[in-house]
């Protein structure tokens, strides 16, 4: 009997794009019920369904727990089956108990095409199988990240200058690091990086033994480098720059290693719980002075902000800043006005501050968030006169003292912005839609009514209150990129059917520095 | 300028240039040819998923164009399908499937992200029988192999 013709249900999720789209939105059952439909799908969906594994022990893993006794069905021979299908691999490890799904999963052999590798809470007795997973998928590897359980792997992996384990000689595509927990001898660390050409970021908690010892810096007695045990490689590696890293993600420690990342365009700062002293903080400046001429975003949450300005200052230019502010930090930040783009300061916590002063001197700012703040409708008003030069901003959170809910909801109403459905509700909505169900009648009313109660209570704002809803409404519209805003009561999204119609309309008595005909 | 498109079965359909450039593979055909009012054939798509796809990339004429890193953000990405598009993809399978190949084809990649959700969708929360029915499949696995395949299977299901 000849094969039917597939079904173009089939045909068509046989294209792994498609296959790939589909799966995406499906959970671990639902992959598992399509792998069961038809030969051609078991081949499409089995190597999706174990695509991405997530394991989190001491919760019972399924993986583990098999429950049935067909030893075709045991873990170890399905990983024999399936292991090469695995992509993406996840496991927090906390279990004591021996033994237990990392043994279990980084010792098969088949498990030889993983692009990325989460190991969190790593014990010291799979230290082993680790290195063994690590250097199996050496070739394929994209992002790995490995996080030791505690401190105490320190001790128990020996001297001082021990890394835990001697890493693969080239990992060809990796192109992010996570380490959290290591101990490594710089001469270890430029063998990772030179090992790794193709890293683009680096997340560093580690610490770094032998040379620059940090109490030697602080005396000022010794030159870092004569402490160096590696001096026959010492040259080679002090010039060792990666010129593809742009990414770093560092804690307070690291900042001397530096030297050998030029192309850092991002530093995220990690981790950086303790201050550093003067003559630390000023190396740590200086090196960015000398070595990260390309830096130009700098992200610090839970940072110590007194830190902030010296660094700020030390950067060639400033494009994005985001995190934790003080008013020096902020002074430090509109120094750079000229170039910066992106500043979220919604942690700022101070009751003085300026952020209309960010959007009248920063030409460039598409995106400014800020947490509270004083300002009041006055000083908005009179912002509003001397003009904002941001005429490219997309997104704005501004909280302004006493601006009402309703002035709020007025003001966009005249921009005609729209709230943006949280999650839940939009949910809500779907499945209504999904079910066919129609809102019911009495649902309907009570909508209605409250649009009714919130125009009528509109009508009613006093005169002083329409007046600045006009104007900062009309004001706003001449931002014609502006699409998303925030006064303080939740996202609104600016419809815009289309930008360039609205540059031509002259809405704005006070519009000379932004006028966009000059 | 109108574009011309021409589908599998011949048939002409003038659509603007705005629109027709939401397939990016059209784009890209035009781009290539620089100005000229030659028709372009489309011999995989006929004339029927053609409309669809056409009135899609009308509704949509003005969407900003997706930036890539975006739909990689988790939290930009949602399992939200706007109302419109709900609307538009309540066909029969058949021609969901026809809607998810053109718009692989032409590289329209909004219409073939929403074309694959509402097949997710379809598929979430139901058995491998069900499944085959709302989608027309023929279950070709011997009662062992379905068997063993479900042993195999026993990790991954609800429990």
């Amino acid at each position: 009997m000849p094969p039917l013709p597939l079904p173009i249900s089939v045909t068509a999720t046989a294209i792994p794009e498609i296959a790939l789209l589909i799966a995406k939105d499906l959970c671990k059952p639902d992959l598992s019920s399509c792998s069961r439909v038809c030969r051609t799908w078991s081949h499409i969906y089995t190597p999706l369904l174990w695509r991405d594994l997530h394991a989190h022990v001491p919760d019972a893993d399924p993986l583990l727990t098999p429950t049935s006794d067909t030893p075709s069905a045991s873990p170890v021979s399905l990983l024999l089956k399936n292991g090469a299908f695995i992509k993406n691999l996840s496991i927090v490890d906390n279990n004591a108990d021996r033994p237990c799904v990392s043994d279990l999963i980084y010792d098969r052999p088949a498990v030889q095409n993983l692009i990325r590798l989460t190991a969190s809470s790593i014990q010291h007795d799979i230290i082993s199988p680790t290195r063994n997973i690590v250097h199996r998928n050496s070739d394929t590897l994209r992002v790995l990240w490995l996080v030791f359980h505690g401190n105490k792997i320190q001790n128990l992996a020996g001297g001082r200058r021990t890394a835990l384990f001697e890493f693969p000689s080239r990992m060809p595509l990796l192109q992010s690091l996570y380490l959290q927990h290591w101990q490594l001898s710089r001469h270890q660390l430029i063998s990772i990086l030179k090992a790794c050409p193709s890293l683009k970021l680096l997340s560093f908690d580690i610490h770094i033994t032998g040379d620059h010892d940090e109490d030697d810096l602080c005396n000022g007695t010794t030159d870092p480098k004569d402490a160096s045990d590696q001096n026959k490689d010492k040259d080679e590696e002090t010039v060792f720059q990666h010129q593809r890293i742009e990414t770093f993600r560092m804690c307070s420690r690291l900042y001397m290693i530096m030297e050998h990342l030029p192309r850092v365009k991002l530093l995220e700062f990690y981790r950086f719980d303790r201050q550093l002293d003067t003559l630390h903080q000023d190396r740590f400046c200086q090196s960015i002075r000398e070595h990260c001429l390309d830096l130009q975003e700098l992200w610090a949450y839970g940072f110590e902000c007194s830190m902030l300005p010296a660094v700020l200052d030390s950067m060639p230019r400033l494009v994005t800043f985001r995190g934790s502010s003080d008013m020096a930090t902020v002074l430090s930040i509109l120094d750079h006005a000229a170039t910066l783009e992106e500043a979220n300061l919604a942690d700022y916590s101070e009751k003085t501050f300026l952020p209309l002063q960010f959007l009248e001197s920063c030409p460039r700012l598409t995106m400014f968030w800020t947490g509270h703040s004083m300002t009041t409708i006055a000083q908005v008003q009179e912002s509003l006169e001397r003009g904002w030069v941001c005429r490219d901003l997309k997104e704005l959170r501004l909280s302004i003292f006493k601006l009402s809910p309703l002035l709020i909801e007025a003001i966009m109403q005249e921009l005609g912005a729209h709230r943006e459905p949280d999650s839940r509700t939009s949910k809500m909505r779907a499945r209504v839609i999904k079910q066919g169900q129609i809102m019911g009648l009495e649902q309907q009313q009570l909508q209605r009514q409250h649009e009714l109660d919130l125009q009528a209570a509109i009508d009613m704002l006093l005169p002083d209150q329409k007046a600045f809803q006009k104007q900062f409404a009309v004001f706003l519209k001449r931002l014609v990129y502006l699409r998303r805003l925030n006064f303080g009561t939740g996202w609104y999204r600016v419809k815009r059917s289309a930008g360039p119609n609205l540059t031509g309309t002259n809405f704005f008595r006070n519009e000379h520095r932004l006028d966009l005909g000059s | 300028m109108p574009v011309i498109l021409v589908s599998s079965d011949a048939q002409e359909f003038k659509v603007d240039k705005e629109v027709a450039e939401r397939s990016i593979l059209i784009k890209n055909m035009l781009e290539d040819v620089g100005e000229s009012d030659s028709p372009i054939p489309l011999p995989n798509v006929t004339a029927a998923v053609l409309t669809k796809v056409i009135e899609y990339c009308e509704h949509h004429r003005n969407d900003p164009v997706q930036v890539p890193d975006e739909t990689d953000d988790p939290r930009k990405r949602s399992n939200d399908i706007e109302e419109w598009d709900m609307k538009f993809m309540q066909v029969d399978q058949e021609m969901l499937f026809e809607i998810i190949l053109a718009a692989n084809y032409l590289d329209i990649k909004p219409l073939l992200d929403v074309g694959c959700k509402t097949v997710a969708n379809i598929i979430k929360g139901k058995t491998p029988e069900e499944i085959r029915k709302a989608f027309n499949i023929v279950n070709d696995f011997t009662p062992e192999e379905e068997a063993q395949i479900k042993k195999e299977n026993e990790w991954a299901e609800d429990r």
